[in-house]
């Protein structure tokens, strides 16, 4: 790899990262790769050692934002795009990362989160409904995307009718935050997307001032802490980011759990008999094929990891589905194994970036997926299709889930 | 009113440590009960702001790694 250089959009790679991560980790576990300028990190030990350590920094917008987008010739829209990116907490250090997630906590614990179970089941049946009668569907496309959207739309407060402008904006922020395939008419595309989301947001903001609701947006308006309160613009870009977080990687953890079931008939037996249950099967759906391809820090200072110098201000690439994988960790690392007892995968993270929606993921995964097997009776990949993952960095998921079943 | 975290649960995200920053301490990326007398640490744990605080902890925490107890 150090020879051939390394290159995660290839098609091959995109269909199957772990080829890729498990040659580099057995052969330059800390890499530097030149086409990237990046460090690309791939052992569980060093992944969770960096995702715990405050001098990798998550502050990688604004230095970004200073360098490319502050002169006269800076394209206006992008570079209100990216304000809205730099107030996320994602890509804050403390104390601006502690108190903008302090605010949200209690929204997202546990026991918040398992109040909302009844209608993500309804949602959830509603869009079962709709395709049971088909014998044939794209379960990401008309399941696992919807649902996820709507669940998230409704928490914000969104009113039911507007819901379908959400995944057009969604798909904008997707196209920004996982730098894709891109190009510069996609990048002004989505940051048209981007400012009509915030608009919207602010409008639902203000409503939510006058008349406070029992949603996320009004409790953001609402957050007192210490005398602390949330900007306008925080609420929005808050918003923002709760949207996009709380729908594209759900949808990916359902999209690709239920991939891996239908291709491990034998694990699919063991969930639907009950042997195991559909909590530990979620884990090692984070674990086996998890929708975070790869988190970025940058470099506050200098440091040693795994016998190679990181200098301050370089970029790195931790990369868990990597580290979810290492065999110094876990047996049979390419098997999935629903019945795994200990399983210390990082596909939340680790440390204070520790995804705050992982209560709402873990509900949200743990009502549709037995959901899907309870309702499509001989649920089958569709022969026919061909599956395509999303060629992007940063998240791991498919482009369509091609399924049919006996109707 | 006491506090035990299961440390090969933990995942650092420092929620607890945020609730009482006199009760929890981040140690090496994974948080830990502040033994009482221990520098920063609270010194009266019987009372109703403690329980609340440990309630709190127990039910904020995302991977459920903290128990409260008895003093």
């Amino acid at each position: 790899m150090t020879a051939v250089e390394l290159d995660l959009f290839s098609p091959a790679a995109v269909a199957d990262p772990y080829a890729v991560f498990d040659h580099l980790r057995d052969t330059d576990p800390v890499h530097w790769s030149p086409r990237y300028r990046s460090w690309i990190v791939t052992r569980h030990a060093d992944v969770s050692a960096a995702l715990r350590d405050a001098r990798f920094s998550s502050d990688r917008i604004s230095p970004f934002v200073d360098a490319k987008l502050s002169g006269p010739d800076a394209d206006p829209a992008l570079r209100q795009t990216f304000a809205v990116l730099a107030d996320w907490m994602v890509f804050k250090d403390p104390p601006d990362h502690t108190r903008l997630r302090r605010l949200l906590r209690t929204a997202f614990t546990p026991r918040s989160v398992a109040a909302l179970e009844p209608r993500v089941r309804a949602l959830s049946d509603e869009l079962l409904d709709a395709v049971a009668g088909a014998g044939r569907a794209d379960l990401v496309g008309s399941y696992a995307y919807p649902l996820t959207a709507a669940v998230i739309a409704e928490m914000l407060g969104v009113p039911a009718a507007d819901r379908d402008l959400f995944k057009g904006w969604s798909d904008s922020i997707s196209a920004l935050v996982f730098a894709g395939l891109g190009t510069p008419e996609r990048y002004e595309r989505a940051a048209d997307g981007m400012l009509e989301l915030r608009d919207y947001l602010g409008d639902l903001a203000e409503r939510a001032t006058r008349d406070p609701g029992d949603d996320l947006v009004s409790a953001l308006v609402q957050a007192r802490d210490d005398d602390d309160s949330l900007s306008h613009d925080e609420v929005i870009s808050t918003g923002v980011l709760l949207l996009f977080a709380g729908h594209e990687t759900t949808t990916n953890l359902i999209g690709n759990g239920l991939l891996a079931l239908l291709q491990h008939p034998d694990q699919r037996a063991l969930l639907e008999s009950g042997e195991v249950g559909i909590g530990p099967a979620i884990e090692e759906f984070l674990r086996y094929d998890g929708p975070a391809k790869t988190v970025v820090r940058q470099m506050a200072v200098d440091v040693e990891l795994g016998g190679q110098v990181l200098r301050a201000g370089q970029r790195v690439f931790l990369c868990p589905p990597s580290a979810n994988r290492d065999p110094a960790v876990f047996a049979r690392p390419g098997e999935l194994d629903l019945t795994r007892r200990e399983n210390p995968h990082v596909g939340f993270g680790f440390g204070l970036h520790y995804c705050l929606g992982a209560p709402l993921a873990r509900l949200e995964a743990g009502v549709a997926i037995p959901a899907v097997l309870d309702r499509l009776p001989g649920l089958e990949l569709d022969p026919a299709a061909e599956l395509s993952w999303a060629p992007v960095l940063l998240s791991r998921g498919l482009t369509g889930l091609p399924v049919r079943w006996r109707s | 009113m006491t506090a035990r975290v299961d440390r090969s649960r933990c995942v650092g995200s420092g929620t607890c440590t945020q609730i009482a920053p006199d009760l929890f301490v981040l140690e090496d990326g994974t948080a830990r009960v502040l033994a009482p007398g221990e520098p920063g640490s609270r010194a009266v744990r019987d009372d109703d702001r403690t329980a609340a605080d440990v309630e709190e902890a127990v039910e904020s925490c995302p991977v459920q790694a903290i128990e409260g107890g008895p003093a």
